[in-house]
């Protein structure tokens, strides 16, 4: 579906409509609403694949990790110096 | 318009990067015989009054499309097609904003500009075009690093000089320009965010002494996930627990909501991720200082994004680029940026990230990426060498 969407954005109706659909809201409206649609499903299938379900589970593993032994060193946070070096801005 | 009269160069800008490139070209070029302005397209302008406030005394001039394009004036103006080549130029140096004006040196080719050298767009057929003798010098640069640079020399092909990076992008380019048969007379290495350093990385123990702090420099559209964004904020959380003696800044290009025009449109910003981390330390924390100022604080600098690294690896400041991060597949920015990165050395894993491994960058990579310190001479080079050929 994705393919088909950017052949058509590549032919002169698709180039037309993608025009349209920044001078007319109602035209953007739903231009973008399908393109939103298109992509949340082509991004879904690319989580569902094998290899990257196996990368994100071993980046988040790894992060867990290292979190767990900074825990179990238990930093004081409460006399940790140069805290309040320059007051954030949120 | 020939001779030796030092050249009278206009700085465009409408946004925050190519404010960035026109601040750091009028700096490059201030100790040169030429006259430097900054000015301000308000057509499509994306900056806020705080971004604005980088220029205490406001920019040198404001412009509208028109007046870059010549005012009323003529048929440039509508760059309808054509021959330009026998065309007068006289509607556009007769505009009051460009009377005088010798060059424009661009990060971008703004639409009145690209009115200016009658381009037709992206899909009309390249033509060879030659400047009409009135009209300025148009050097422009490909913007910082171009994933797609032959787009980018298409876009650039009606400037009389172009300035590319990296180095083996000048033969591209000329080759390109062979067989598309169009492009700019002159073609170099450089861009004023790729200078080379002055020194290659601050030694890492004098980094840490006094503790300074970790930095992540941040992007509006890559990572592009909300989960991706979301890692980013976790890891600096799990960084910002491990190191309480410091603090772990997300600096921050935009504020949430401002450059909602702007090219990169951020949808999930740092901001909002941050507050709902429901156990963020203390010592996490956001600003949107200037970027000297964080890099001046940096005991090391961790981007995802090309722009920053190459600030990052500029200034010497120890530098990780981070491109492992959850849903990194999803992000069309992350190849081509590790394809770039990638023989720089700078790459980290999450591992070397969160256990500060740094490494300082290769040299060969640097020689490749970051162009000598006499760029300015040559861009003026280029301008002469430009009025000198006048069609």
């Amino acid at each position: 579906m994705a393919g088909v969407l950017k052949m058509l954005g590549r032919t002169r109706f698709g180039q037309w409509l993608w025009t349209q659909s920044h001078r007319r809201s109602w035209l953007g409206g739903g231009v973008g609403v399908l393109t939103a649609a298109v992509r949340s499903a082509e991004w879904a299938a690319l989580r569902r694949l094998p290899a990257h379900r196996r990368h994100d589970a071993a980046v988040r593993a790894r992060l867990a990790a290292f979190e767990a032994e900074t825990r179990s060193a238990a930093p004081d946070f409460g006399t940790a110096p140069g805290l309040a070096r320059r007051p954030a801005l949120w | 318009m020939t001779g030796p009269t030092p050249p009278d160069i206009l700085l465009p800008f409408s946004d925050d990067s190519t404010l960035f490139f026109a601040q750091a070209m009028r700096a490059l070029l201030a100790p040169l015989p030429c006259r430097t302005r900054l000015a301000l397209l308000t057509e499509g302008a994306a900056l806020s009054p705080r971004q604005l406030a980088a220029l205490p005394h406001g920019p040198d001039l404001t412009l509208n499309g028109g007046d870059l394009a010549g005012g009323s004036g003529g048929d440039l103006a509508g760059g309808s097609g054509g021959d330009l080549t026998g065309r007068s130029g006289g509607d556009l140096a007769s505009g009051p904003a460009l009377a005088g004006v010798d060059a424009i040196v661009t990060a971008r080719m703004f639409p009145p500009l690209q009115a200016l050298l009658g381009y037709d767009g992206p899909d009309a057929p390249l033509r060879p075009v030659s400047r009409p003798p009135a009209r300025p010098v148009v050097v422009s640069f490909q913007g910082g690093l171009d994933f797609t640079p032959e787009r980018g020399f298409a876009h650039r092909h009606a400037a009389d000089a172009v300035f590319v990076v990296p180095r083996g992008q000048v033969a591209a380019c000329r080759t390109w320009r062979r067989r598309v048969g169009a492009g700019p007379q002159i073609v170099d290495f450089g861009h004023p965010a790729f200078l080379a350093p002055q020194i290659l990385q601050r030694d890492v123990a004098q980094a840490l002494e006094p503790p300074r702090d970790i930095y992540f420099f941040a992007q509006a559209i890559s990572p592009l996930t909300r989960a991706s964004r979301r890692h980013i904020v976790e890891v600096l959380a799990a960084l910002a627990r491990r190191h309480p003696d410091r603090t772990v800044w997300i600096k921050l290009r935009h504020l949430p909501g401002e450059n909602a025009d702007h090219l990169h449109r951020e949808r999930h910003d740092y901001p909002g991720l941050l507050a709902g981390l429901a156990d963020a330390p203390p010592n996490l924390a956001l600003t949107a200082c200037p970027m000297a100022e964080a890099m001046a604080g940096a005991a090391r600098g961790i981007t995802c994004t090309s722009t920053a690294a190459a600030d990052l690896v500029q200034a010497g400041v120890p530098t990780q680029i981070y491109v492992d991060y959850v849903e990194n597949y999803l992000d069309p920015l992350m190849p081509p940026m590790r394809r770039l990165f990638g023989a720089s050395g700078l790459v980290a894993s999450l591992d070397e990230v969160l256990h500060g491994v740094v490494r300082a960058p290769d040299p060969d990579w640097l020689a490749d990426m970051f162009c000598p310190r006499d760029l300015g001479e040559r861009v003026l080079a280029a301008i002469a060498a430009a009025r000198g050929s006048a069609g």
